[in-house]
């Protein structure tokens, strides 16, 4: 590990003087003369000189593309407002949305100085559920159970690593604690839920470890969870499938204009919700599937959790500068859960 | 110094105003700053001076226009960089200049007198070569224009993990052709 720090350390050393020898004198006055008078805002970027018919007949190409997506985009939205079941009503609400102010896996921080995990909901101060004991510890990877009643969250610390299981009332009262230890030095542990609600599984050396509530280690059973949903090969462009698995959304950027894309599985019906500000990462569907949360990188150290309806024109400030453990460490899919609450 | 501080983003979010507004001299202030941290990223992009220079050249009337867009003054510069980086990417994918994969040929004159230093130079310039202009791009912004993982994804379009796992990939990479054990 040394070796590599140091070799990064080199690397950084021989670029920087590798890129200082593109110094040169410039002149600033004569490029922003060149640049304002050649390129005013309202006028078509450099088109001025070009025969007059081909910006013409592109502008029309544009607009006739331009109408097609629109109504494109009209149609998907209706379909996708009229062809999609209606939800039950009040078959599933939304509860307690628990964070960890760190990114699940060693690999994805920089720094070790603990990390905690918070309940929060809108309108409601966050709440300190799992602490960093001076940062000692690391709580990460917080889940939700199926049924709402239990959260799972993995610790990676002095002691060892742990298994924690809390039972969650909706009032978001803990109402017992189970730790159950996992043995070997290995990497943190982050716990997926089983549908039943009942055995939790984490990833040991690449394998799937299923462990029931009482600390057993039964064999596993259809509706366990499988290594595609721990998430490791995940990137930011991949879509989130709604918890009805009727829909996906994704985040999308071109240039400085970040935007949701909603579309069904198969992609067909997508419409696109542009956002004030550009997330780093969208952790978590809401139970309902009517919401998204996102997360927006506001100082380089903070970040803010905001809840963004897929459709309506719902959005809320969940959480506000919640302070990371390090400029390079942030939570994103994994981190974040949602709680449903079933009536 | 944190009245300092604030001055200096006041200052910054002056400039930006004013250009925006279409001040030529407030524009050339942000030129006067910048050009040159975007042109040293270029050039490790592009690996040749001239394509470096044309790649930000290309990327200031761009910045005019977007200007407006920027929402935080205070990114203006990762902004502007990822600007000029991407410049540069497009522009070695265009033209796929054979001087880009032959560096030997025309490096610049390097500082290094050492005859095993000026070595060390030509197998890093033909190391970085021999990849491709993303990673270039990945490496520039991290090491050389000092960006954070979350500068990174938000230039790369990745998240900040998947990019750290790919400028893992890539340092293991070059760390074995600089044969550096």
């Amino acid at each position: 590990m040394t070796d590599r720090l140091d070799f990064e350390t080199r690397l950084e050393e021989r670029l920087r003087a590798r890129a200082a020898l593109a110094s040169r004198p410039f002149d600033a006055a004569g490029i922003a003369r060149q640049v304002v008078a050649g390129h005013g805002r309202r006028r078509g970027f450099g088109r001025l000189e070009w025969p007059s018919t081909r910006p013409a007949l592109g502008r029309l190409v544009v607009a006739l593309l331009l109408a097609i997506a629109l109504l494109g985009a009209i149609a998907g939205i209706g379909a996708l407002l009229l062809e999609r079941p209606p939800l039950p009503p009040a078959a599933v609400s939304n509860g307690w949305i628990a964070y960890s102010t760190d990114g699940r896996t060693p690999g994805s921080t920089d720094t070790t100085i603990g990390s905690d995990i918070y309940l929060v909901r809108e309108g409601v101060k966050p709440r300190l559920i799992a602490g960093r004991d001076g940062g000692k510890i690391r709580n990460v990877c917080p889940a939700f159970s199926p049924d709402g009643h239990r959260l799972a969250y993995g610790i990676d610390g002095g002691a060892g690593r742990v298994l924690v299981v809390l039972g969650v009332d909706p009032d978001a009262v803990i109402t017992d604690t189970v730790r159950i230890p996992v043995p070997g030095p290995g990497s943190t542990v982050c716990p997926r839920w089983a549908s039943d609600s009942q055995r939790v599984a984490h990833l040991d050396r690449g394998i799937v470890v299923v462990r029931g509530l009482d600390g057993s280690t039964p064999a596993g059973v259809a509706g366990d969870p499988q290594v595609a949903d721990f998430g490791l090969e995940r990137e930011f462009p991949d879509p989130l499938l709604s918890p009805g698995r009727d829909l996906i959304a994704r985040l999308s950027s071109s240039g400085n204009d970040c935007q949701i894309v909603v579309a069904r599985p198969d992609g067909t019906a997508a419409h696109v919700i542009p956002l004030s500000f550009c997330p780093f990462a969208m952790p978590a569907w809401s139970p309902d599937g009517r919401q998204v949360l996102l997360l927006e990188d506001v100082s380089g150290r903070d970040f803010t959790m905001h809840a963004i309806g897929v459709d309506s024109p719902l959005e809320v400030t969940i959480v506000s500068m919640v302070r990371t453990n390090g400029p390079r460490s942030w939570p994103g899919w994994g981190d974040v859960t949602w709680q449903p609450v079933y009536r | 110094m944190a009245t300092l501080t604030g001055q200096m983003e006041q200052n910054l979010a002056g400039t930006v105003a004013l250009a925006v507004a279409g001040d030529e001299a407030a524009f050339a202030r942000i030129i006067r700053a910048h050009h040159d941290d975007m042109t040293r990223v270029c050039f490790v992009i592009c690996g040749d001076l001239d394509v470096a220079d044309e790649a930000v050249q290309a990327a200031w009337p761009i910045v005019w226009r977007k200007l407006g867009s920027l929402r935080d003054p205070a990114r203006l510069r990762p902004w502007l960089v990822s600007v000029a980086a991407n410049e540069a990417r497009q522009l070695i994918r265009r033209r796929r200049r054979r001087s880009v994969v032959e560096l030997a040929v025309g490096e610049p004159a390097t500082s290094s007198v050492d005859p095993a230093a000026r070595m060390a130079d030509l197998d890093l310039a033909n190391a970085l070569a021999r990849l491709d202009p993303d990673d270039r791009a990945l490496l520039a912004l991290r090491y050389v224009a000092g960006f954070d993982s979350t500068e990174l994804a938000r230039a790369t379009g990745r998240s900040p993990s998947g990019t750290r796992a790919r400028l893992a990939r890539l340092l293991d990479r070059l760390r074995s052709e600089l044969r550096d054990d």
